[in-house]
Protein backbone atom coordinates (compact mmCIF):
# COMPACT_ATOMS: atom_id res chain seq x y z
CA UNK A 1 0.00 0.00 0.00
CA UNK A 2 1.40 3.60 -0.82
CA UNK A 3 1.86 5.99 2.34
CA UNK A 4 -0.66 8.55 1.59
CA UNK A 5 1.55 10.70 3.91
CA UNK A 6 5.20 10.19 4.69
CA UNK A 7 7.45 11.81 7.42
CA UNK A 8 11.19 12.19 6.98
CA UNK A 9 13.50 13.48 10.09
CA UNK A 10 10.69 16.20 11.03
CA UNK A 11 11.87 18.11 14.04
CA UNK A 12 10.47 21.07 15.58
CA UNK A 13 11.69 23.40 18.31
CA UNK A 14 9.47 25.96 20.08
CA UNK A 15 10.82 29.46 20.75
CA UNK A 16 14.05 28.96 18.73
CA UNK A 17 16.91 31.38 20.00
CA UNK A 18 15.27 32.02 23.06
CA UNK A 19 16.33 30.87 26.23
CA UNK A 20 12.86 28.88 26.50
CA UNK A 21 13.28 26.99 23.51
CA UNK A 22 12.38 23.02 23.43
CA UNK A 23 12.21 20.44 21.06
CA UNK A 24 8.37 19.51 20.59
CA UNK A 25 9.60 16.61 17.83
CA UNK A 26 13.06 15.34 17.52
CA UNK A 27 13.60 13.80 14.42
CA UNK A 28 10.05 11.51 13.77
CA UNK A 29 10.17 9.55 10.80
CA UNK A 30 6.90 7.86 9.56
CA UNK A 31 4.69 6.95 7.20
CA UNK A 32 1.02 6.39 6.95
CA UNK A 33 -0.72 4.26 4.77
CA UNK A 34 -3.59 5.01 2.84
CA UNK A 35 -6.77 3.71 4.45
CA UNK A 36 -5.84 3.00 7.96
CA UNK A 37 -7.72 3.90 11.06
CA UNK A 38 -4.44 4.85 13.41
CA UNK A 39 -4.82 6.09 16.63
CA UNK A 40 -2.45 8.45 18.21
CA UNK A 41 -1.62 8.09 22.00
CA UNK A 42 0.61 10.11 24.36
CA UNK A 43 0.73 11.94 27.58
CA UNK A 44 0.59 16.01 27.17
CA UNK A 45 3.76 17.27 26.17
CA UNK A 46 4.47 13.65 24.08
CA UNK A 47 4.28 16.21 20.93
CA UNK A 48 1.29 14.91 19.49
CA UNK A 49 -0.35 17.76 18.85
CA UNK A 50 2.71 19.28 17.36
CA UNK A 51 2.57 16.25 14.82
CA UNK A 52 -0.75 16.73 13.85
CA UNK A 53 -0.18 20.28 13.45
CA UNK A 54 2.49 19.73 10.57
CA UNK A 55 0.50 16.83 9.04
CA UNK A 56 -1.72 19.84 6.92
CA UNK A 57 0.58 22.24 7.12
CA UNK A 58 -0.38 24.59 9.72
CA UNK A 59 3.04 24.45 11.40
CA UNK A 60 6.77 24.49 9.51
CA UNK A 61 9.16 21.77 10.50
CA UNK A 62 12.35 23.43 11.97
CA UNK A 63 13.72 20.27 10.06
CA UNK A 64 12.57 17.76 7.68
CA UNK A 65 10.09 16.92 5.04
CA UNK A 66 6.58 16.25 5.43
CA UNK A 67 5.45 14.53 2.38
CA UNK A 68 1.78 14.33 1.01
CA UNK A 69 1.05 11.56 -1.92
CA UNK A 70 5.17 12.14 -2.48
CA UNK A 71 4.83 15.95 -2.44
CA UNK A 72 6.81 17.88 0.20
CA UNK A 73 3.92 20.26 1.24
CA UNK A 74 5.54 23.26 1.45
CA UNK A 75 7.71 22.67 -1.75
CA UNK A 76 5.23 25.81 -2.99
CA UNK A 77 2.48 28.26 -1.92
CA UNK A 78 0.22 25.95 -3.89
CA UNK A 79 1.53 22.50 -2.17
CA UNK A 80 0.56 24.10 1.38
CA UNK A 81 -3.01 25.10 0.26
CA UNK A 82 -3.60 21.74 -1.28
CA UNK A 83 -2.25 20.14 1.88
CA UNK A 84 -4.62 22.13 3.77
CA UNK A 85 -7.52 21.15 1.59
CA UNK A 86 -6.56 17.08 1.73
CA UNK A 87 -5.80 16.90 5.51
CA UNK A 88 -8.60 17.85 7.64
CA UNK A 89 -7.75 18.84 11.02
CA UNK A 90 -10.63 18.58 13.56
CA UNK A 91 -9.09 20.41 17.18
CA UNK A 92 -9.88 19.48 20.26
CA UNK A 93 -13.15 21.17 21.37
CA UNK A 94 -13.92 21.74 18.16
CA UNK A 95 -17.73 24.01 19.01
CA UNK A 96 -15.81 26.18 20.21
CA UNK A 97 -14.98 27.34 16.55
CA UNK A 98 -18.67 27.07 15.63
CA UNK A 99 -19.59 30.88 13.89
CA UNK A 100 -21.68 30.83 11.55
CA UNK A 101 -25.62 31.95 11.53
CA UNK A 102 -27.47 28.54 10.76
CA UNK A 103 -25.72 25.08 11.03
CA UNK A 104 -25.89 24.36 7.06
CA UNK A 105 -23.59 27.83 6.59
CA UNK A 106 -20.93 26.79 9.38
CA UNK A 107 -21.06 23.24 7.49
CA UNK A 108 -20.66 24.93 4.13
CA UNK A 109 -17.68 27.12 5.24
CA UNK A 110 -14.77 24.64 4.61
CA UNK A 111 -16.65 23.70 1.13
CA UNK A 112 -17.13 27.18 -0.13
CA UNK A 113 -13.54 28.29 0.65
CA UNK A 114 -12.18 25.60 -1.67
CA UNK A 115 -14.45 27.71 -3.93
CA UNK A 116 -16.52 24.08 -5.06
CA UNK A 117 -19.87 25.38 -6.86
CA UNK A 118 -22.71 25.70 -5.52
CA UNK A 119 -24.80 22.47 -5.89
CA UNK A 120 -21.32 20.48 -4.77
CA UNK A 121 -21.36 22.60 -1.66
CA UNK A 122 -25.20 21.91 -1.01
CA UNK A 123 -24.76 18.27 -1.30
CA UNK A 124 -21.53 18.07 0.69
CA UNK A 125 -23.02 19.59 3.24
CA UNK A 126 -26.47 17.55 3.20
CA UNK A 127 -23.91 14.30 3.31
CA UNK A 128 -22.00 15.21 5.89
CA UNK A 129 -24.77 16.42 8.25
CA UNK A 130 -25.90 12.46 7.61
CA UNK A 131 -22.70 11.46 8.65
CA UNK A 132 -22.62 12.98 11.35
CA UNK A 133 -26.65 12.31 12.25
CA UNK A 134 -27.44 16.04 11.94
CA UNK A 135 -31.33 16.33 11.18
CA UNK A 136 -33.15 18.41 8.93
CA UNK A 137 -34.38 20.85 11.38
CA UNK A 138 -31.11 21.37 12.87
CA UNK A 139 -29.20 22.63 9.64
CA UNK A 140 -31.49 26.18 10.03
CA UNK A 141 -30.86 26.90 13.46
CA UNK A 142 -27.83 28.49 14.77
CA UNK A 143 -25.04 26.54 15.85
CA UNK A 144 -25.30 27.89 19.49
CA UNK A 145 -28.80 27.22 20.06
CA UNK A 146 -27.66 22.72 19.88
CA UNK A 147 -26.66 20.70 22.54
CA UNK A 148 -23.49 20.13 23.71
CA UNK A 149 -23.17 17.06 21.72
CA UNK A 150 -24.49 18.53 18.87
CA UNK A 151 -22.30 21.10 18.36
CA UNK A 152 -19.32 18.60 18.73
CA UNK A 153 -21.08 16.93 15.42
CA UNK A 154 -21.79 19.94 13.94
CA UNK A 155 -18.25 21.01 13.64
CA UNK A 156 -17.04 17.82 12.66
CA UNK A 157 -19.47 17.58 10.04
CA UNK A 158 -17.55 20.80 8.77
CA UNK A 159 -14.46 19.24 8.11
CA UNK A 160 -16.04 16.16 6.83
CA UNK A 161 -17.41 18.44 4.84
CA UNK A 162 -14.38 19.18 2.68
CA UNK A 163 -13.83 15.52 1.66
CA UNK A 164 -10.25 15.10 2.99
CA UNK A 165 -8.19 12.37 1.70
CA UNK A 166 -6.84 12.42 5.30
CA UNK A 167 -8.92 13.35 8.44
CA UNK A 168 -7.37 13.71 11.93
CA UNK A 169 -9.61 13.85 15.10
CA UNK A 170 -7.40 15.45 18.14
CA UNK A 171 -9.22 14.03 21.42
CA UNK A 172 -13.04 13.86 19.75
CA UNK A 173 -14.12 12.46 23.22
CA UNK A 174 -12.79 15.40 25.43
CA UNK A 175 -15.06 16.30 28.24
CA UNK A 176 -17.97 14.15 26.79
CA UNK A 177 -20.53 11.97 28.74
CA UNK A 178 -19.75 7.99 27.83
CA UNK A 179 -22.86 8.23 26.10
CA UNK A 180 -21.70 11.50 23.90
CA UNK A 181 -18.60 9.58 23.88
CA UNK A 182 -19.57 6.19 21.68
CA UNK A 183 -21.79 8.18 19.62
CA UNK A 184 -18.58 10.17 18.43
CA UNK A 185 -16.56 7.01 18.16
CA UNK A 186 -19.12 4.72 16.08
CA UNK A 187 -19.78 8.10 13.89
CA UNK A 188 -16.24 8.27 12.63
CA UNK A 189 -16.11 4.79 12.36
CA UNK A 190 -18.88 4.79 9.93
CA UNK A 191 -17.17 7.45 8.62
CA UNK A 192 -14.15 6.02 7.90
CA UNK A 193 -15.44 2.49 6.67
CA UNK A 194 -17.80 4.17 4.51
CA UNK A 195 -15.75 6.26 2.31
CA UNK A 196 -12.50 4.79 2.70
CA UNK A 197 -10.19 7.80 3.56
CA UNK A 198 -7.47 7.65 6.34
CA UNK A 199 -7.98 8.68 9.57
CA UNK A 200 -6.06 9.54 12.45
CA UNK A 201 -7.63 10.07 16.07
CA UNK A 202 -5.44 11.09 18.83
CA UNK A 203 -6.60 10.22 22.46
CA UNK A 204 -5.59 9.67 25.73
CA UNK A 205 -7.93 6.27 26.02
CA UNK A 206 -6.11 3.02 25.06
CA UNK A 207 -9.61 1.61 25.15
CA UNK A 208 -11.41 3.76 22.46
CA UNK A 209 -8.37 3.55 20.69
CA UNK A 210 -8.75 -0.54 20.86
CA UNK A 211 -12.31 -0.03 19.41
CA UNK A 212 -11.95 1.70 16.49
CA UNK A 213 -8.35 1.86 15.23
CA UNK A 214 -6.23 -1.10 13.18
CA UNK A 215 -2.42 0.66 13.95
CA UNK A 216 -1.49 2.66 16.73
CA UNK A 217 1.19 5.47 17.13
CA UNK A 218 2.54 6.14 20.73
CA UNK A 219 4.50 9.23 20.82
CA UNK A 220 6.97 10.02 23.74
CA UNK A 221 9.08 13.05 24.50
CA UNK A 222 8.97 14.28 21.16
CA UNK A 223 10.10 10.51 19.41
CA UNK A 224 7.71 8.05 18.11
CA UNK A 225 7.92 5.01 20.90
CA UNK A 226 5.96 2.33 19.02
CA UNK A 227 3.85 2.38 15.84
CA UNK A 228 2.50 -0.93 14.69
CA UNK A 229 -1.01 -2.65 14.81
CA UNK A 230 -2.87 -2.45 17.98
CA UNK A 231 -2.77 -6.18 19.33
CA UNK A 232 1.26 -5.77 18.82
CA UNK A 233 1.95 -2.71 20.55
CA UNK A 234 -0.82 -2.96 23.46
CA UNK A 235 0.71 -6.13 24.34
CA UNK A 236 3.29 -4.15 25.56
CA UNK A 237 1.47 -3.21 28.49
CA UNK A 238 4.68 -2.46 31.26
CA UNK A 239 5.83 0.42 28.34
CA UNK A 240 3.18 1.73 27.88
CA UNK A 241 2.30 2.13 31.99
CA UNK A 242 5.92 3.32 32.09
CA UNK A 243 5.18 6.59 30.17
CA UNK A 244 2.25 7.59 31.82
CA UNK A 245 -0.80 6.07 29.58
CA UNK A 246 -3.94 4.73 31.20
CA UNK A 247 -3.85 0.44 30.66
CA UNK A 248 -7.75 -0.54 30.15
CA UNK A 249 -9.23 -1.99 33.21
CA UNK A 250 -9.99 -5.19 31.23
CA UNK A 251 -6.45 -5.53 30.36
CA UNK A 252 -5.00 -5.56 33.99
CA UNK A 253 -7.72 -7.48 35.29
CA UNK A 254 -6.12 -10.35 32.37
CA UNK A 255 -2.34 -9.50 33.67
CA UNK A 256 -3.95 -10.65 37.17
CA UNK A 257 -5.01 -13.40 35.83
CA UNK A 258 -1.56 -14.36 34.51
CA UNK A 259 0.11 -13.76 37.96
CA UNK A 260 -2.22 -15.96 39.32
CA UNK A 261 -1.19 -18.65 36.42
CA UNK A 262 -4.20 -18.32 33.97
CA UNK A 263 -2.72 -17.70 31.00
CA UNK A 264 -5.57 -16.47 28.13
CA UNK A 265 -4.61 -14.50 24.51
CA UNK A 266 -2.95 -11.29 24.98
CA UNK A 267 -5.19 -8.96 22.93
CA UNK A 268 -7.92 -7.89 25.59
CA UNK A 269 -8.37 -4.26 25.85
CA UNK A 270 -11.64 -4.52 25.82
CA UNK A 271 -15.18 -5.43 27.69
CA UNK A 272 -16.27 -7.28 24.75
CA UNK A 273 -12.87 -9.19 23.81
CA UNK A 274 -12.49 -9.78 27.78
CA UNK A 275 -16.30 -11.72 27.50
CA UNK A 276 -15.14 -13.34 24.64
CA UNK A 277 -11.97 -15.02 25.72
CA UNK A 278 -13.47 -16.01 28.95
CA UNK A 279 -17.20 -17.57 27.62
CA UNK A 280 -15.14 -19.69 25.60
CA UNK A 281 -12.77 -20.99 27.00
CA UNK A 282 -15.84 -21.41 29.78
CA UNK A 283 -18.07 -23.26 27.10
CA UNK A 284 -15.23 -25.45 26.16
CA UNK A 285 -14.13 -26.68 29.64
CA UNK A 286 -17.99 -27.80 30.38
CA UNK A 287 -18.00 -29.88 27.05
CA UNK A 288 -14.83 -31.54 27.72
CA UNK A 289 -16.24 -31.80 31.62
CA UNK B 1 -30.99 15.15 63.97
CA UNK B 2 -27.65 12.96 64.44
CA UNK B 3 -25.98 13.17 61.20
CA UNK B 4 -23.92 16.86 60.54
CA UNK B 5 -25.91 17.79 57.06
CA UNK B 6 -23.56 20.36 56.02
CA UNK B 7 -25.60 20.86 52.33
CA UNK B 8 -29.22 20.03 52.35
CA UNK B 9 -31.59 20.23 49.12
CA UNK B 10 -35.20 20.88 50.23
CA UNK B 11 -37.73 19.90 47.22
CA UNK B 12 -35.80 22.22 44.62
CA UNK B 13 -37.33 23.00 41.54
CA UNK B 14 -35.19 24.98 39.17
CA UNK B 15 -35.81 25.84 35.33
CA UNK B 16 -33.83 27.46 32.85
CA UNK B 17 -35.89 30.11 30.66
CA UNK B 18 -34.70 30.48 26.92
CA UNK B 19 -36.70 33.40 24.63
CA UNK B 20 -37.03 32.70 21.09
CA UNK B 21 -38.24 35.82 20.49
CA UNK B 22 -40.09 38.85 22.86
CA UNK B 23 -43.26 37.31 23.67
CA UNK B 24 -42.14 33.95 23.49
CA UNK B 25 -40.46 31.77 26.22
CA UNK B 26 -39.46 28.45 26.81
CA UNK B 27 -38.79 27.06 30.13
CA UNK B 28 -36.62 23.85 30.65
CA UNK B 29 -37.00 22.31 33.28
CA UNK B 30 -33.50 20.79 34.79
CA UNK B 31 -34.13 20.08 38.36
CA UNK B 32 -37.74 18.81 40.04
CA UNK B 33 -38.38 18.17 43.21
CA UNK B 34 -34.65 17.37 44.44
CA UNK B 35 -33.73 16.52 47.78
CA UNK B 36 -30.32 15.41 48.97
CA UNK B 37 -28.42 16.30 52.14
CA UNK B 38 -24.49 16.16 52.29
CA UNK B 39 -22.98 15.43 55.50
CA UNK B 40 -20.25 16.66 56.56
CA UNK B 41 -16.67 15.50 55.78
CA UNK B 42 -18.45 12.91 53.00
CA UNK B 43 -16.75 12.39 49.82
CA UNK B 44 -19.84 11.97 47.11
CA UNK B 45 -19.44 11.87 43.42
CA UNK B 46 -22.24 12.76 41.29
CA UNK B 47 -22.71 11.43 37.85
CA UNK B 48 -25.51 11.84 35.26
CA UNK B 49 -25.40 12.30 31.13
CA UNK B 50 -24.66 15.91 30.09
CA UNK B 51 -28.21 18.00 31.02
CA UNK B 52 -28.87 15.52 33.88
CA UNK B 53 -29.15 18.47 35.66
CA UNK B 54 -25.42 17.71 37.93
CA UNK B 55 -24.32 21.05 37.21
CA UNK B 56 -26.89 22.99 38.09
CA UNK B 57 -27.12 21.33 41.30
CA UNK B 58 -23.27 22.26 42.02
CA UNK B 59 -23.93 25.23 41.36
CA UNK B 60 -26.46 25.57 44.17
CA UNK B 61 -24.08 24.72 46.31
CA UNK B 62 -22.26 27.50 47.03
CA UNK B 63 -25.49 29.79 45.86
CA UNK B 64 -24.45 30.92 42.27
CA UNK B 65 -27.85 29.81 41.47
CA UNK B 66 -30.39 29.81 43.85
CA UNK B 67 -33.99 27.51 43.55
CA UNK B 68 -37.03 29.03 42.13
CA UNK B 69 -39.02 26.23 44.93
CA UNK B 70 -37.98 24.79 47.38
CA UNK B 71 -34.63 25.49 49.27
CA UNK B 72 -31.08 24.83 49.61
CA UNK B 73 -28.69 25.58 52.96
CA UNK B 74 -25.38 25.14 53.47
CA UNK B 75 -24.58 24.47 57.23
CA UNK B 76 -28.01 26.10 57.70
CA UNK B 77 -27.59 29.42 56.35
CA UNK B 78 -30.49 29.40 52.88
CA UNK B 79 -28.79 29.97 50.09
CA UNK B 80 -31.58 32.43 48.95
CA UNK B 81 -30.46 34.65 51.77
CA UNK B 82 -28.54 37.40 49.70
CA UNK B 83 -27.36 38.83 52.88
CA UNK B 84 -25.74 35.74 54.09
CA UNK B 85 -23.74 34.90 50.44
CA UNK B 86 -20.10 35.93 51.86
CA UNK B 87 -21.21 33.09 54.85
CA UNK B 88 -21.89 30.85 51.94
CA UNK B 89 -19.25 31.26 49.92
CA UNK B 90 -16.59 30.67 52.90
CA UNK B 91 -17.80 27.52 52.97
CA UNK B 92 -18.19 25.91 49.69
CA UNK B 93 -15.58 26.74 47.28
CA UNK B 94 -15.81 25.50 43.80
CA UNK B 95 -13.44 23.84 41.54
CA UNK B 96 -14.64 24.23 37.10
CA UNK B 97 -14.02 22.04 34.24
CA UNK B 98 -11.52 24.05 32.32
CA UNK B 99 -8.19 24.62 34.20
CA UNK B 100 -7.18 27.77 32.36
CA UNK B 101 -10.53 29.59 33.15
CA UNK B 102 -10.14 29.98 36.61
CA UNK B 103 -6.68 31.12 37.52
CA UNK B 104 -6.21 34.80 37.73
CA UNK B 105 -2.71 36.13 38.74
CA UNK B 106 0.64 35.75 36.96
CA UNK B 107 2.39 34.02 39.76
CA UNK B 108 0.90 30.51 41.23
CA UNK B 109 1.37 32.13 44.95
CA UNK B 110 -0.77 34.98 44.09
CA UNK B 111 -3.04 33.18 42.72
CA UNK B 112 -3.60 30.94 45.88
CA UNK B 113 -3.68 34.41 47.40
CA UNK B 114 -6.30 35.92 45.86
CA UNK B 115 -9.52 34.10 47.90
CA UNK B 116 -8.18 34.93 51.42
CA UNK B 117 -7.04 38.66 50.52
CA UNK B 118 -10.24 39.00 49.54
CA UNK B 119 -11.80 37.34 52.64
CA UNK B 120 -9.55 40.25 54.30
CA UNK B 121 -7.35 37.70 56.48
CA UNK B 122 -4.33 39.17 57.78
CA UNK B 123 -0.53 38.96 55.49
CA UNK B 124 1.05 36.94 57.70
CA UNK B 125 -1.88 34.55 58.14
CA UNK B 126 -1.82 34.40 54.28
CA UNK B 127 1.45 33.67 53.78
CA UNK B 128 1.34 30.29 56.29
CA UNK B 129 -2.01 29.35 54.62
CA UNK B 130 -0.46 29.68 51.50
CA UNK B 131 2.51 27.91 51.72
CA UNK B 132 0.68 25.01 53.70
CA UNK B 133 -2.20 24.46 50.92
CA UNK B 134 0.87 24.50 47.96
CA UNK B 135 2.90 21.90 50.04
CA UNK B 136 -0.93 20.14 50.84
CA UNK B 137 -1.43 19.63 46.69
CA UNK B 138 2.52 19.32 45.90
CA UNK B 139 3.03 22.69 43.91
CA UNK B 140 4.79 24.09 46.51
CA UNK B 141 7.90 24.20 44.61
CA UNK B 142 6.13 25.75 41.60
CA UNK B 143 4.91 28.81 43.63
CA UNK B 144 7.03 31.55 41.39
CA UNK B 145 6.19 30.31 38.22
CA UNK B 146 3.77 31.72 35.73
CA UNK B 147 0.25 29.46 35.96
CA UNK B 148 -0.01 29.35 31.83
CA UNK B 149 3.33 27.27 32.05
CA UNK B 150 1.75 24.59 33.98
CA UNK B 151 0.13 21.29 32.72
CA UNK B 152 -3.21 21.04 33.23
CA UNK B 153 -3.32 18.59 36.06
CA UNK B 154 -1.02 21.64 38.24
CA UNK B 155 -3.12 24.25 37.16
CA UNK B 156 -6.09 22.58 38.57
CA UNK B 157 -3.85 21.33 41.99
CA UNK B 158 -3.13 25.39 41.84
CA UNK B 159 -6.62 25.92 41.98
CA UNK B 160 -7.42 23.39 44.45
CA UNK B 161 -5.32 25.12 46.81
CA UNK B 162 -6.74 28.40 46.27
CA UNK B 163 -9.64 26.93 47.89
CA UNK B 164 -7.74 25.46 50.59
CA UNK B 165 -6.52 28.61 51.54
CA UNK B 166 -10.17 29.69 51.73
CA UNK B 167 -10.42 26.90 54.67
CA UNK B 168 -13.56 26.12 52.93
CA UNK B 169 -15.74 23.08 54.61
CA UNK B 170 -17.20 21.71 51.47
CA UNK B 171 -15.20 21.84 47.60
CA UNK B 172 -17.47 21.47 44.99
CA UNK B 173 -15.31 20.18 41.76
CA UNK B 174 -17.01 19.78 38.27
CA UNK B 175 -15.34 18.05 36.17
CA UNK B 176 -12.09 19.01 37.22
CA UNK B 177 -10.45 16.11 35.44
CA UNK B 178 -12.19 16.04 32.20
CA UNK B 179 -9.54 18.11 30.26
CA UNK B 180 -6.20 16.61 31.90
CA UNK B 181 -4.60 13.60 30.68
CA UNK B 182 -4.03 10.22 32.74
CA UNK B 183 -0.92 11.36 34.45
CA UNK B 184 -3.17 14.66 35.36
CA UNK B 185 -6.24 12.96 35.98
CA UNK B 186 -4.27 11.19 38.76
CA UNK B 187 -2.81 13.57 40.62
CA UNK B 188 -5.97 15.84 40.68
CA UNK B 189 -7.47 12.23 42.08
CA UNK B 190 -4.69 11.67 44.94
CA UNK B 191 -5.25 15.38 45.84
CA UNK B 192 -8.70 15.09 46.27
CA UNK B 193 -8.19 12.01 48.31
CA UNK B 194 -6.14 13.94 50.27
CA UNK B 195 -8.06 16.67 50.80
CA UNK B 196 -10.82 14.01 52.28
CA UNK B 197 -8.53 12.07 54.22
CA UNK B 198 -6.58 14.27 55.95
CA UNK B 199 -8.12 17.60 55.83
CA UNK B 200 -11.51 16.31 56.52
CA UNK B 201 -12.91 18.47 53.52
CA UNK B 202 -16.22 17.48 52.23
CA UNK B 203 -15.89 16.91 48.67
CA UNK B 204 -18.94 16.77 46.11
CA UNK B 205 -17.46 15.23 42.47
CA UNK B 206 -19.04 15.43 39.48
CA UNK B 207 -17.76 13.06 36.87
CA UNK B 208 -17.90 11.15 33.86
CA UNK B 209 -15.52 8.55 35.02
CA UNK B 210 -16.51 6.05 36.85
CA UNK B 211 -13.15 4.91 38.32
CA UNK B 212 -13.05 8.20 39.51
CA UNK B 213 -16.56 7.58 41.08
CA UNK B 214 -16.11 4.47 42.77
CA UNK B 215 -13.15 6.00 45.37
CA UNK B 216 -16.08 7.82 46.61
CA UNK B 217 -17.90 7.17 50.41
CA UNK B 218 -21.03 7.77 47.96
CA UNK B 219 -22.71 7.81 44.40
CA UNK B 220 -25.77 9.91 43.50
CA UNK B 221 -26.94 9.38 40.11
CA UNK B 222 -28.65 11.69 38.75
CA UNK B 223 -31.14 11.75 35.62
CA UNK B 224 -33.78 14.23 34.32
CA UNK B 225 -33.30 16.58 37.71
CA UNK B 226 -34.28 13.78 39.72
CA UNK B 227 -31.91 11.37 41.69
CA UNK B 228 -32.38 7.83 40.38
CA UNK B 229 -29.95 5.90 41.87
CA UNK B 230 -27.73 6.80 45.81
CA UNK B 231 -25.48 4.88 48.19
CA UNK B 232 -22.19 3.25 48.08
CA UNK B 233 -20.03 2.79 45.34
CA UNK B 234 -20.14 -1.31 45.37
CA UNK B 235 -24.21 -0.63 45.55
CA UNK B 236 -24.99 1.64 43.01
CA UNK B 237 -22.81 -0.11 40.17
CA UNK B 238 -24.67 -3.21 40.92
CA UNK B 239 -27.17 -1.68 38.84
CA UNK B 240 -25.67 -2.44 35.43
CA UNK B 241 -28.53 -2.28 33.43
CA UNK B 242 -30.29 0.93 34.62
CA UNK B 243 -27.37 3.11 34.67
CA UNK B 244 -26.32 1.83 30.96
CA UNK B 245 -30.00 2.75 30.18
CA UNK B 246 -29.28 6.08 31.90
CA UNK B 247 -26.55 6.58 29.15
CA UNK B 248 -23.52 6.09 31.64
CA UNK B 249 -20.92 3.48 32.30
CA UNK B 250 -19.88 1.07 35.01
CA UNK B 251 -16.62 0.10 35.92
CA UNK B 252 -14.84 -1.79 33.00
CA UNK B 253 -14.15 -4.47 35.71
CA UNK B 254 -17.99 -4.49 36.77
CA UNK B 255 -18.98 -4.87 33.41
CA UNK B 256 -17.27 -7.89 32.09
CA UNK B 257 -18.27 -9.67 35.78
CA UNK B 258 -21.93 -8.83 34.93
CA UNK B 259 -22.04 -9.82 31.44
CA UNK B 260 -20.49 -13.25 32.50
CA UNK B 261 -22.81 -13.82 35.01
CA UNK B 262 -25.52 -12.92 32.54
CA UNK B 263 -24.60 -15.00 29.59
CA UNK B 264 -25.09 -17.90 33.08
CA UNK B 265 -21.97 -17.93 34.91
CA UNK B 266 -21.71 -18.28 38.38
CA UNK B 267 -19.53 -15.46 39.51
CA UNK B 268 -20.59 -12.33 41.99
CA UNK B 269 -20.78 -9.35 39.35
CA UNK B 270 -20.26 -6.78 42.86
CA UNK B 271 -16.64 -6.27 42.03
CA UNK B 272 -15.59 -2.68 42.12
CA UNK B 273 -11.87 -2.70 40.25
CA UNK B 274 -9.24 -5.19 38.32
CA UNK B 275 -8.06 -7.03 41.46
CA UNK B 276 -11.67 -8.33 42.80
CA UNK B 277 -12.30 -8.75 39.27
CA UNK B 278 -9.82 -11.01 39.09
CA UNK B 279 -10.33 -12.50 42.20
CA UNK B 280 -13.74 -13.17 41.06
CA UNK B 281 -13.24 -15.14 37.47
CA UNK B 282 -10.28 -16.71 39.25
CA UNK B 283 -12.96 -18.46 41.71
CA UNK B 284 -15.07 -19.02 39.04
CA UNK B 285 -12.37 -21.24 37.32
CA UNK B 286 -11.17 -22.73 40.06
CA UNK B 287 -15.07 -24.10 41.12
CA UNK B 288 -15.30 -27.82 39.19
Amino acid sequence: MAAVISVKNLTYEYNVGTPSCSVALDNVSLDIEKGDFIGLIGHTGSGKSTLVQHLNGLIKPTKGTVYLNGNDIHSDKKATREARFKVGLCFQYPEYQLFEETVAKDIAFGPRNMKLPENEITSRVVKAAMYVGLKKEHMEKSPFDLSGGEKRRAAIAGVMAMEPEVLIFDEPTAGLDPKGRDVILSLVKNYQTQTGCTVILVSHSMEDIARVADKVIVMNKGRVEMYGDVKTVYADCDRLSAIGLNVPQVTKVFSLLKEKGLEFSDDVYTVEQGFNVLSEYLKRRDLND
Amino acid sequence: MNKDILIKFNNVTFAYTSYEDEEESVNTPVLTDFSLEIPRGQFIAVLGHNGSGKSTAAKMMNALLVPQSGSVTVDGIPTSDESRIIDIRRKVGMVFQNPDNQLVATIVEDDVAFGPENLGVPPEEIRVRVDNALKAVGMYEFKDREPHKLSGGQKQRVAIAGIITMQTDCIVMDEPTAMLDPRGRKEVMDTIKMLCDELGITVVLITHYMDEAVKADRVVVMNDGKICLDGAPREVFSNVELIKSLGLDVPQATELAYRLNKAGFDIDFNVLDEEECAGAIFSLLEVK
